[in-house]
């Protein structure tokens, strides 16, 4: 069974209208449709603002499908070529120089020539290469995408690409480890805390605790931040960028606690929009997760420790 | 069992009607400043609106839109700015509005929605306040699935309460918690016990939940320059950390044994864990008056040991007298028990002690009259628990005399003598007579002044009248009339009195000679003759009451002793064929169970005595002198067929004729007495035929004197008339 799915290159009406409007006739549209939509699984990402679902492809999975190439009302479609690429790509949002794509396979429909008639080419990327996985974050972006490309001569190219995702499964084994620290400011405050793990999974929970062994200021509350911390490389003299991103704040003490008391800590990690760690990947970007313990005097606030977590998927 | 579910449900009780009362008196405060009344009503108005959401969603069946405004609803509750009362009403509010989402989290339970799902997301809230709070909403509900078990999830909502540490807040939540697990605590017999686990869980989380509160209560504290503000403020909120100890006396599985070896030792060790006044007083009182009273009786020794070593400036004294007053009453209540329970501990001994240490330690500091509080305390208890134990009671009299001796005069204040006054007249009720032989109890009444003393007199009557018990022992009697002196003579010191008071004073010593009795005449006469005594030496006011009652005793046992000189003389006619008249009684030879009259008892000493008395009555008061003659006369006339006080009857009958003459007056009074002489003479048998005739021929002169209009009341006279000149016939 067939179905589609990806962004419809645009609705039919509208290129008419289109067409009729600047006189030139209408941009032949072009589909792709990739088999085997029904029993896939789809994973979401939060884009910007909007969730985006995408299908899901692991492992030895391959990617095929059709192409369709639909005139509409053009008597014939001169080109310089067709081609469709499996293309992945690191994204840079504040930075285009800085982008670049990590893999690219491509296979060619159709060499120079005219189409005079609709036409649907099979195309097949078997196996194809999955090393890293799709991210898509707010300063960068990891994604996977077929791009049927319709060259031309003389006109602007027919570009049109579909979004996937790639998941890689955990492989390396859980570190069984725990997060355990002292900080404090000298002479005013003294905590150790403690996270049961220092990995967790994306539906986890945050079990700890924070206990108290010195406080001579006056606490108001104390709140458990995760942020989310991007750091990519820019195009320009390999410098890199950090970019860290408030996601949640999390109330875990209110009021002031004396000498020795042991607050508890749980966080459900289901409660934000959170993806796996990554590391260097593609030697272009890391993204990490911090906990910042956060704790606010009635006139200035401090941000006083962090701790890494390090998120893997559920194995 | 049983009697003791009733008590912790009687206290219950009482702490929830503390709570409402606290509440009222929330309500009630009108030092709340404006300001903080508009940030109240602001924050109740937050309030009503998301709750009114909240209702909405659910009638919908959205649990998420619920929960939302659930958590704009408990936002509130964060209120920084309020004063504990005002949180207090702002909880309440809350807490009503929360009914309705637990109900509502019932509701999707039973639609088929996971609890733990729900107990999971109800923890995605990001403040922690509202989060907790639906948090033990949750887990409420999530308890009552029975597809957890209990203690496990009241032990994670403990854990995860300690997240407040606001004081206020934090013991609001708490009691939160309390409230909502109040069924659903393990014990012995309920649902969730087994698998939801013991009641030994139940008592480890209340335990642990009490410690926590009291360390948020005691840092509401802080250090505060307001101190006695903030020490208002705390002892406002004092049933809240109470709470727990409700709880856990409320704990079916929580048995003496349990108690004594568990829960109690933990208890102490939170009350001594800090030194804070209020802390260690409040749970203390608490300790004593949330568990059944046997319970302490049993672990009195720790108790008292534990109370002893408190902060120095915790109220020990109300918290030993809070717990004797309660044990008091057990025993009262428990008389066979008690008796058991005090076989095995030297329960008086144990106070004593303890009482004595306080005393040592703090008899300099403290001032008289909380020191004798503790005395009564003790002294109530003591009469309650061991009824017959007079010595006992002495032993705290004692201890009452060593501690006022050490006072100079100025400590001896209104509270200070009304507590002696109670130390006093606490015995009488249940000890009655036999405090008369207790030989403090003269010694503490010296230390009141005069009115007290009288007012201890007063009592003193009023338990021996009340008792009925007869007045038998001379040496009882010599006692019982020192003690209430007060009564019985003027005193300088002495202010103005009611004349009623004075009145109802002086009757209650008539009526002490009513309760004269003995069944040998000479011990009435030795008894009688005491009280005659100061009887004489008082002034005349006194006398017109209490002459009478004499009289009329004397009268009595003119009357005993003919009964008792006839059956002496029915025996000795038939032992000795002699004639026994009372001359002769004295000389009979009486059986060995009687006791020999004594030479000074006969007729003539009581009637002479009787004249005496009736004399001074009748220089003062010619009617009643008239009355008591007319009373002697009859009683002469009964005891003395043989008109042998011929002459000393005609003296009275001429005395009474006298008075009659000189100082009646009134015409209608006149009538009156003259027909009551002219009744009685009917029946008189006492005077010679002589003297009887001139008796007569006055009395018919002075009814011939009395001149009166009405037909009737002549008849009345002319009739009095003739019965007299009948009777002269007879005689």
């Amino acid at each position: 069974t067939q179905s589609t799915w990806g962004i419809k290159n645009r609705p039919e009406k509208y290129s008419l209208t289109m067409a009729s409007l600047f006189g030139f006739g209408s941009q032949p549209i072009v589909e792709i449709v990739v088999d085997d939509q029904a029993g896939r699984k789809n994973t979401k990402f939060k884009d910007k603002d909007k969730m985006i679902k995408l299908p899901l492809y692991v492992g030895e999975d391959d990617i095929k499908g059709q192409v369709s190439i639909q005139l509409g009302k053009n008597k014939k479609l001169e080109h310089t070529g067709i081609r469709v690429e499996l293309i992945g790509h690191i994204e840079m949002v504040y930075d285009k120089a800085g982008s670049s794509d990590f893999t690219s396979m491509g296979r060619e429909l159709e060499p120079t020539g005219v189409l005079f008639q609709d036409k649907t080419y099979n195309f097949s990327f078997p196996k194809f290469e999955k090393q890293y996985e799709s991210y898509y974050g707010s300063s960068v972006k990891l994604r996977y995408f077929l791009r049927v490309t319709i060259n031309r001569n003389y006109a602007t190219k027919i570009i049109k690409e579909v979004d996937f995702a790639v998941l890689v499964p955990a492989t390396e084994p859980e570190i069984k480890k725990d997060i355990q620290m002292e900080v404090g400011i000298e002479d005013c405050l003294h905590i150790e805390f403690e996270y049961s793990k220092a990995q967790y999974h994306l539906k986890d929970v945050v079990i700890g605790k924070v206990k108290f062994m010195l406080v001579r200021i006056k606490i108001k509350y104390m709140e458990l931040c995760i942020v989310k911390q991007e750091k990519y490389l820019t195009g320009q003299a390999n410098q890199t960028q950090t970019e860290n991103e408030t996601l949640q704040k999390f109330e875990v003490m209110d009021g002031c606690p004396n000498k020795g008391d042991v607050i508890p800590i749980r966080l459900y990690l289901a409660g934000s929009d959170l993806t796996p760690t990554y590391t260097d990947v593609s030697n272009k970007f890391s993204v990490k997760y911090l906990s910042l313990i956060h704790i606010s005097e009635p006139t200035r606030q401090a941000e006083i420790s962090y701790a890494v977590f390090c998120l893997k998927k559920k194995n | 069992r049983c009697v003791q579910e009733t008590g912790i449900n009687a206290e219950y009780m009482g702490i929830v009607h503390q709570i409402k009362q606290s509440q009222k008196v929330f309500l009630e405060g009108q030092t709340m400043d404006d300001d903080q009344e508009i940030k109240l009503e602001e924050r109740r108005k937050t309030v009503r609106e998301q709750a009114y959401y909240m209702k909405k969603a659910i009638d919908t069946a959205n649990l998420r839109d619920a929960l939302r405004y659930s958590t704009y609803m408990l936002n509130e509750l964060k209120a920084p700015e309020l004063s504990p009362k005002n949180y207090y009403i702002l909880y309440m509010q809350v807490f009503d509005e929360l009914r309705v989402l637990e109900s509502a989290f019932r509701e999707e339970y039973r639609r088929g929605r996971r609890m733990a799902d729900l107990y999971e997301s109800v923890q995605y809230a990001q403040n922690i306040i509202p989060r907790l709070y639906l948090l033990v909403t949750a887990g409420a509900v999530y308890i009552e699935t029975n597809e957890v078990a209990a203690k496990d999830i009241l032990n994670d909502l403990l854990e995860m309460i300690k997240g407040v540490q606001h004081p206020l807040r934090g013991l609001f939540l708490r009691y939160y918690f309390l409230k909502m697990c109040k069924d659903k605590l393990p014990d012995e017999g309920n649902e969730y016990e087994g698998e939801g686990g013991t009641f030994k869980d139940a008592v480890s989380i209340i335990l642990g939940n009490l410690e926590e509160m009291n360390k948020l209560w005691i840092r509401m504290q802080g250090s505060s320059s307001n101190r006695v503000k903030r020490e208002k403020e705390r002892i406002d909120l004092k049933v809240l950390v109470g709470e727990n100890i409700v709880r856990l006396s409320g704990l079916q599985g929580v048995t003496l044994e349990i108690y004594t070896q568990e829960v109690l030792p933990k208890l102490l060790e939170i009350i001594s864990s800090t030194k804070d006044v209020i802390s260690q007083q409040y749970l203390m009182e608490c300790i004593v008056t949330a568990f059944p009273d046997e319970y302490n009786l049993k672990n009195l020794n720790t108790l008292l040991e534990r109370t002893g070593s408190l902060n120095p400036n915790c109220d020990i004294k109300a918290i030993y007298i809070s717990l004797m007053d309660r044990l008091a009453d057990f025993s009262e209540e428990n008389k066979s028990e008690i008796e058991n329970i005090t076989q095995d501990m030297d329960i008086f001994q144990m106070f004593k002690t303890n009482i004595d240490n306080i005393i040592e330690e703090q008899g300099q500091t403290m001032e008289l009259r909380k020191l004798l509080d503790l005395q009564v305390a003790f002294l109530n208890f003591t009469l309650k628990t061991y009824e017959k134990r007079t010595d006992y009671v002495n032993q705290i009299l004692k201890s009452c005399v060593v501690l006022c001796e050490k006072q100079s005069s100025t400590s001896f204040d209104e509270d200070s003598l009304k507590n002696i006054v109670k130390l006093l007249t606490y015995p009488l009720e249940s000890l009655s007579i036999t405090i008369l032989s207790m030989d403090e109890y003269p010694n503490l009444m010296n230390y009141l002044p005069f009115t007290k003393r009288k007012e201890v007199a007063v009592k003193i009557c009023q338990a021996v009248i009340s008792t009925r018990h007869p007045l038998n022992n001379l040496t009882t009697v010599n006692q019982l009339l020192s003690f209430i002196q007060p009564l019985l003579k003027e005193e300088q010191s002495f202010g103005n009195q009611e004349p009623y008071e004075f009145e109802g004073e002086q009757q209650l010593v008539a009526r002490l000679v009513h309760l004269v009795e003995n069944n040998h005449p000479d011990k009435v006469f030795e008894i009688l003759n005491a009280f005659r005594q100061p009887f004489e030496a008082a002034d005349e006011k006194r006398q017109f009451y209490t002459y009478p009652s004499l009289i009329f005793a004397y009268i009595r046992l003119a009357r005993q002793l003919k009964i008792y000189n006839e059956t002496q003389g029915t025996y000795k006619k038939a032992g000795n064929a002699e004639e026994g008249g009372e001359e002769n009684e004295e000389e009979s030879e009486p059986q060995e169970t009687q006791a020999y009259l004594k030479p000074e008892l006969n007729f003539k000493v009581v009637f002479e005595i009787i004249r005496k008395l009736a004399d001074s009555i009748a220089s003062g008061n010619a009617e009643l002198g008239i009355k008591l003659y007319l009373d002697i006369l009859q009683i002469i006339s009964e005891c003395d067929p043989q008109r042998e006080h011929d002459e000393f009857s005609y003296e009275i009958a001429e005395a009474a004729l006298t008075l009659y003459e000189d100082e009646i007056s009134d015409s209608e009074t006149k009538r009156v007495i003259i027909l009551q002489i002219v009744g009685v003479f009917q029946i008189l048998n006492c005077f010679s035929e002589e003297n009887y005739d001139t008796l007569v021929s006055n009395i018919t002169q002075y009814l011939s004197l009395i001149h009166i209009s009405e037909p009737t009341r002549q008849a009345e006279i002319s009739y009095a008339v003739f019965c007299l000149k009948k009777k002269k016939r007879y005689v």
